[in-house]
């Protein structure tokens, strides 16, 4: 088996295409690209493909995990030149690596995520950056800066803390309503890096 | 923002939805709109995204007008009622999926009539667009609004809301109406309807009078009635070459492609059966063909042999066994509607390509007296032999489906249907202690151009009883038996037989809030019961009626090709419960296609 770990984006509308919907959806541009994907064991096979964190729907993303088992010998770079050519709007592949058969598995490569968080009431913004430090505390969210457009915030345990967690917070603080009101983004996922106090990518 | 897309202002709505991705829509295929286009057409589905997705029709249409020269196609698809709410409190248009351009600002809309119960859905999709509801009321800067599918067949509940039905296979009626449409652009709306109702293929109401007396409507026209409904004779010359993929799941979610079209078994109760005379069919090698290159092109797993009787392709066998390496591919075959004999439930099994789902036969009636009067075609012993076949072949659980209220049905008839099931569970735990038999029993709804036009609907009272009395007598733990709520059947008895006052109670019952009436969860009978009062519409008229044999009926104008002589010969016939043999095996019928060129109509092909 050819193990390709891809970096992919999901921008325009695919941020509403449901995380769990993703394995189908690629073994499908994978079909399309003439590239064959292993099958998983057990009584109903499916494409062999993993997931990175869980993104909700909503969110759009700029960093977003995931491997393929091929059967097809190809190259990382020629797969996906081929699964970038035939994925549906708004998914775009971005890096792509071979990794060892007997290399970790993917979720267990993370331990932060980082997010660009921006109310629809731009004037929210600093109420919103003091409710989330209050709120969630350094052991979720280690970082929150404000730029010129939002917030930039890492919260740790990406499987466990995402934006689900912040808009939930916000929601019950009465800062927002729902998900309408605001903007989130994720910009990378990987190690959390206390001494520089900063992510280091994945990939 | 820095990331472009929250500044669509549909982004807030769709993000506040109860189910977003079917509004946010992301998808594989050649959806790219034209840049440059004279006749823009939006082809509408009056239900949601995953629903109208699932429509193999608007798949096989929507290339097609694409191809065409200066035509251009997007889709749009009705809002669920949280986000009709939302589009109308932030004051914005439904528009197209590919591009969001508002209906208002289409040449044309294409809405597809699949059943009755959802044209309250084209009212909200044409209100939402900012395109008047009347026909009358439109102007000539509004969208032309074209409808076809089987409901068109049957369209006077409609005709005060469309500008043009059209009648038959999209693939010959569409190309010359959108040309002619394309060509007169900017002139007077009704110099442009009534150059489409020279076409044929075309229904133009506004160009059609009825009039209403005690022995039936009547109509009346400069233009030539009946209209007649146009067919594509080689199936072949129109096979599909692609599919668009939606990212997200939808109902159907898998490649389609049809075997043939029409049916000659003659059943009396199915208007499918009837108006989509007489039997196309494709050749083996092209849909093998097609098949292949259609997994291909979607990388969808599944692929599934469309037809009204998929089991009656002479060469299904053949095909299969053609197919079967596309299994080591993790391709898998699914045929949806099987025969009731011991062949069919072999060939759904017989393959490692085939998917083992869940099996469904249809005996429709439990006594053989009955299933003649309807002229099903299936013995006991054809049940019994599919039956064990079934639970040879693994299944452990089987869906049996059957109408009641259906004509001449006594409540012996109804008890056939709990000994029939009682008789399956027998069989099933003969080979599996988990025999399960699931029982559905929907109530029968008389529609225009069948051999049952003419006969009443049961009352919703007696649907009721008639549920209730069977329920009483399941004795076995291993039959599930569950019967369809009679008011949603009541509603599409009344649409589906009705004229165009019946189109003042739809209108009515819209503004009262009526929507998605083929949900349990939305639909309202008090809001049509008032409807109808309001409007001064009896239902039970239009439902509940024996219809004499002589009267003029609301559809009598629209020429399916099968006649109503032959119609009526059928209707009596199941009145002496004498069955008719299809004409594919047996001799011609003389439905009336036999003077039309219909393959069979010598006997043989």
């Amino acid at each position: 088996m050819n193990r390709i770990r891809f970096i992919f984006e999901k921008r325009g509308f695919a941020p509403f295409v449901r995380h769990v919907e993703l394995p189908q959806l690629f073994g499908r541009i994978a079909r399309r690209a003439g590239l064959r994907v292993g099958l998983t064991q057990g009584m109903s096979p499916k494409p062999h493909i993993v997931m990175g964190p869980a993104l909700p729907v909503g969110v759009v993303s700029l960093y977003e995990t995931a491997e393929v088992w091929y059967e097809t010998s190809v190259t990382p770079q020629q797969a996906m030149e081929l699964m970038n050519a035939h994925s549906p709007s708004g998914f775009r592949f971005l890096k792509a690596v071979h990794i060892p058969a007997d290399t970790m598995s993917l979720n267990k490569c993370f331990d932060a995520a980082v997010y660009w968080l921006c109310p629809r009431d731009a004037e929210k913004t600093a109420g919103v950056k003091e409710e989330l430090e209050r709120g969630l505390g350094a052991e979720v969210m280690p970082d929150c800066r404000l730029t010129d457009d939002g917030l930039e915030l890492t919260m740790l345990d990406p499987s466990q803390n995402g934006p689900g967690a912040l808009v939930k917070h916000l929601v019950e603080a009465g800062r927002i309503a729902g998900w309408p009101d605001v903007c989130i983004a994720r910009l990378s996922l990987g190690r959390w890096r206390a001494d520089r106090r900063e992510v280091t990518p994945l990939l | 923002m820095r990331f472009a897309e929250f500044d669509d202002p549909r982004w807030p709505l769709i993000a506040g939805a109860k189910w977003p991705s079917r509004y946010a829509v992301s998808e594989w295929g050649d959806t790219k709109p034209k840049e440059k286009a004279d006749f823009r057409l939006c082809f509408c589905f009056p239900d949601v995204y995953e629903v109208g997705m699932s429509y193999l029709g608007f798949q096989l249409l929507y290339p097609r007008t694409k191809a065409l020269d200066g035509i251009d196609a997007e889709r749009a698809y009705c809002p669920w009622i949280d986000m009709e709410a939302m589009l109308r409190s932030s004051r914005m248009p439904l528009g197209s999926v590919e591009s969001g351009r508002a209906l208002k600002d289409f040449d044309g809309l294409g809405f597809t009539l699949q059943h009755e119960m959802s044209f309250t859905n084209i009212l909200t999709m044409l209100d939402l667009g900012g395109v008047p509801l009347l026909a009358a009321d439109r102007g000539d800067a509004d969208p032309i609004v074209l409808a076809g599918g089987p409901a068109a067949l049957v369209p006077e509940t409609l005709a005060e809301f469309i500008d043009i039905f059209c009648l038959g296979d999209g693939e010959v009626v569409n190309p010359p109406l959108l040309e002619l449409l394309r060509a007169t652009k900017g002139q007077p709306r009704q110099e442009r309807l009534r150059a489409a109702a020279e076409l044929e293929g075309t229904y133009v109401p506004s160009l059609v009078t009825c009039d209403y007396d005690e022995t039936g409507v009547h109509f009346s026209s400069e233009f030539a009635l009946p209209r007649r409904r146009l067919i594509c004779r080689d199936m072949d010359a129109i096979a599909p070459s692609s599919m668009i993929v939606p990212a997200s799941g939808i109902i159907h979610d898998r490649v389609a492609v049809e075997l043939f079209r029409g049916c000659s078994r003659g059943c009396r109760f199915c208007q499918a059966g009837m108006i989509y005379r007489p039997v196309r069919e494709r050749t083996a090698e092209l849909v093998e063909d097609r098949i292949c290159a259609l997994i291909q092109q979607t990388g969808w797993e599944e692929c599934s042999l469309v037809s009204l009787a998929s089991c009656d392709y002479p060469l299904i066998g053949d095909l299969l066994r053609a197919l079967a390496p596309l299994h080591s591919d993790g391709v898998k075959v699914s045929l949806p509607s099987l025969r009731v004999d011991n062949f069919s439930v072999d060939l759904a099994a017989g393959l490692e390509i085939m998917k083992k789902g869940g099996l469904t036969l249809a005996p429709e009636a439990g006594s053989q007296h009955l299933r003649d009067v309807i002229n099903k075609g299936v013995t006991d012993a054809d049940l019994d032999a599919a039956l064990e076949a079934a639970f040879a072949h693994g299944w452990q659980k089987v869906k049996l489906y059957f109408m009641m209220g259906l004509p001449g049905e006594t409540d012996d008839d109804l008890s056939g249907i709990v000994e029939l099931a009682e008789r399956a569970a027998s069989i099933g735990r003969r080979h599996t202690k988990r025999a399960q038999i699931n029982v559905s029993v929907a109530g029968f709804v008389p529609k225009g151009h069948t051999p049952f036009q003419w006969v009443a609907q049961n009352t919703r009272e007696e649907l009721a009883r008639k549920g209730s009395f069977m329920k009483k007598q399941v004795r076995s733990r291993a039959i599930s038996f569950k019967y369809h709520e009679s008011e949603q059947s009541f509603i599409e008895g009344v649409l589906a037989r009705g004229d165009r006052r019946v189109g003042k109670a739809l209108l009515e019952a819209w503004h009262l809030g009526e929507r998605f009436d083929s949900w349990s969860e939305t639909f309202s009978l008090d809001r049509w019961m008032h409807a109808f009062a309001s409007t001064g519409i009896d239902p039970a008229w239009y439902a509940q009626r024996v219809r004499a044999d002589d009267e003029a009926l609301p559809w009598d104008h629209i020429d399916t090709g099968v006649s109503k002589a032959f119609l009526l010969r059928e209707y009596q016939r199941s009145q002496a419960a004498q069955i008719t043999r299809d004409c594919r095996t047996g001799s011609c019928n003389a439905c009336g296609w036999e003077k039309r060129g219909c393959a069979w109509s010598g006997g043989a092909r």
